[in-house]
């Protein structure tokens, strides 16, 4: 394939030296017999913003839920910061799903609190400044809020983490264009320095300014993982890379 | 991490039974101004009336606090399937915190409000049978001290103790005896929580999902008849009492102690069945949190 680097995304001199936020071998995973991951293998270097692109179905959600440590019936290796999916990695990653999931009871602040509670990296004054910013009544119960607003609050204690890894599955999506730009803002200027953030998304064109480096799957395999120069070398846009690649990969098996 | 998973736990809970027990304490409430009532103001057709209200009355108390044990047992197991496997389970399971403490923390708090509520049951039952006594016996008149129900303990103990052919033991041997049964009746509303919570775990692990729903009952069931099987089984090979008396438990092997001890007022229990118990519910345990750890998929 054209745009895809060797499939562990650097070159073999970096790899001696580089540490990898994620170094992933053999991994399959699948639902009933269908194979949505497939035997995938691929290393991401550390301190990246990373793009993971693919037609729906195509295992991002997965893969982000793998890494995260909630889904285990796996097979091959997935090392997360260098550690295997356990309690160090999880207090390294700081998790946003494409679903709420605060209990409906929490109010505004227990949600902070609880974060407050569980992660050493949480900074609880940002999040209660972020609140704030948010228009978001601490007083509020979750039972109470839009949408909107639930993915709000849940934006705004995941990014008050000071974690060295970020998985964000879909962060914009259902989000109206206006909107977009300010979560944008939000996650660039407020994750911190040199972590790694994952960033799944179907807005290839809205985001590929913000990544470091591409991570495209489609029909359960890694079809491009490489660093955007490389990409932007070709003279094309990501999102016309992106099209070209996934082509005949949003035909899902 | 373990303290802030027990208070987060017990939160959730108390959440989720809140709306239970403000029902069942108006209800009580009620129950008991009735029952207070001096119905002989209103002549005998009011001391009847009373009597049928009062009898009512306790045992509306008794169904109340009987519901209230059916509820809190859906309201715990739903709030440990909703926090740790719907989509609550993001954030729960994405926690930087052993399985095997999360599960604990779960634990105790499940069976805090369990065994709360089964008490709450106990206590209804065990007053509305005094007072049941008090009014079908005769033994003495309505609206006497509370000193009256040592009177009426003591006679209930009597009377059984005569039924059952034996020498009646000392209220203070009734007592050790009752706080034996008591920790027995803790341990297993323990073991019967941690099965449900290990059914509910493993029906979301494949193979074993492929039953669905169904699934929960026919594990927590297996679970049950297996921990039963083997607890009885040991039981009948291996007898462990603990002899009763006022001032000391004596832990003895032979029957022939127990008999002496019914025989001379004192008291006895078996504790074979309830230590086998125990040991299996550490193997439950274990077995959940490693199926928490490495085989539970969380799918909101």
């Amino acid at each position: 394939m054209e745009y895809s680097t060797a499939p562990f995304g650097v070159s073999p001199a970096d790899k001696s030296e580089r540490r990898f936020a994620f170094k992933v071998r053999n991994l399959t995973k699948d639902y009933g017999g269908h194979k949505v991951l497939d035997n995938i293998s691929f290393d991401i270097p550390e301190g990246k913003i990373v793009g993971l692109l693919g037609p729906n179905g195509c295992g991002k959600t997965t893969l982000i839920k793998i890494l995260a440590g909630l889904i285990h019936d796996y097979s091959g290796m997935v090392k997360v910061g260098g550690k295997s999916i356990g309690i160090a990695s999880k207090a390294a990653v700081a998790l946003l799903p494409d679903s709420t999931y605060f209990p409906d009871r929490f109010k505004t602040i227990d949600c902070i609190n609880y974060f407050a509670d569980f992660f050493l990296d949480f900074n609880k004054f940002k999040a209660i400044e972020f609140a704030s910013e948010f228009g978001l009544d601490l007083n509020q119960r979750i039972k109470t809020m839009s949408k909107g607003m639930q993915e709000k609050l849940q934006l705004l204690v995941v990014m008050s983490r000071a974690a060295d890894i970020y998985l964000l599955d879909e962060p914009l999506g259902g989000v109206d264009p206006a909107a977009r730009s300010v979560i944008m803002d939000i996650i660039m200027s407020s994750y911190k320095e040199n972590s790694t953030l994952l960033l799944s998304t179907h807005l290839v064109n809205d985001l590929e300014h913000s990544f470091d480096h591409v991570l495209m799957l489609g029909k359960g395999k890694v079809l491009v993982n490489t660093g955007i120069e490389t990409l932007r070398s070709t003279g094309k846009s990501v999102e016309e890379i992106f099209k070209e690649v996934i082509g005949d990969a949003w035909e899902v098996d | 991490m373990l303290g802030k998973l027990i208070k987060n736990s017990f939160k959730a809970n108390a959440s989720s039974v809140y709306n239970t027990y403000l029902a069942m304490g108006i209800i009580g409430v009620i129950m008991l101004i009735l029952m207070l009532v001096d119905w002989t103001k209103w002549g005998d057709r009011g001391i009847g009336l009373g009597l049928a209200i009062k009898v009512a009355a306790s045992a509306a108390l008794c169904l109340a606090a009987f519901i209230g044990v059916i509820l809190t047992f859906v309201s715990v197991f739903g709030e440990f399937e909703r926090n740790m496997y719907s989509k609550e389970g993001m954030l729960t399971l994405t926690l930087p915190v052993k399985s095997s403490s999360l599960l604990f923390a779960k634990w105790l708090s499940g069976s805090f409000w369990v065994i709360l509520s089964y008490t709450a049951l106990c206590l209804c039952a065990f007053g509305s049978m005094l007072y049941l006594i008090r009014h079908s016996m005769g033994i003495i008149e309505d609206n006497a001290d509370y000193s009256n129900i040592y009177y009426l303990v003591t006679e209930m103990v009597r009377q059984l103790s005569e039924a059952a052919g034996i020498n009646a033991p000392s209220l203070k041997v009734v007592g050790n005896l009752a706080s034996l049964y008591a920790v027995s009746g803790a341990i297993r509303a323990c073991v019967f929580v941690l099965l449900v919570y290990f059914a509910v775990t493993l029906s979301r692990v494949r193979p074993f999902s492929k039953l669905g729903k169904i699934g929960k009952i026919i594990y927590f069931f297996a679970g049950f008849f297996i921990i039963q099987t083997i607890s009885t089984l040991v039981s009948k090979l291996i007898k462990i009492y603990i002899v009763v008396s006022e001032s000391a438990f004596t832990f003895t092997m032979y029957e022939s102690d127990v008999r002496l001890a019914w025989d001379n007022g004192f008291g006895a229990f078996s504790i074979t069945d309830v230590y086998v118990t125990a040991v299996l519910a550490a193997v439950v345990f274990l077995v959940t949190s490693i199926l928490i750890d490495r085989k539970v998929n969380v799918n909101s």
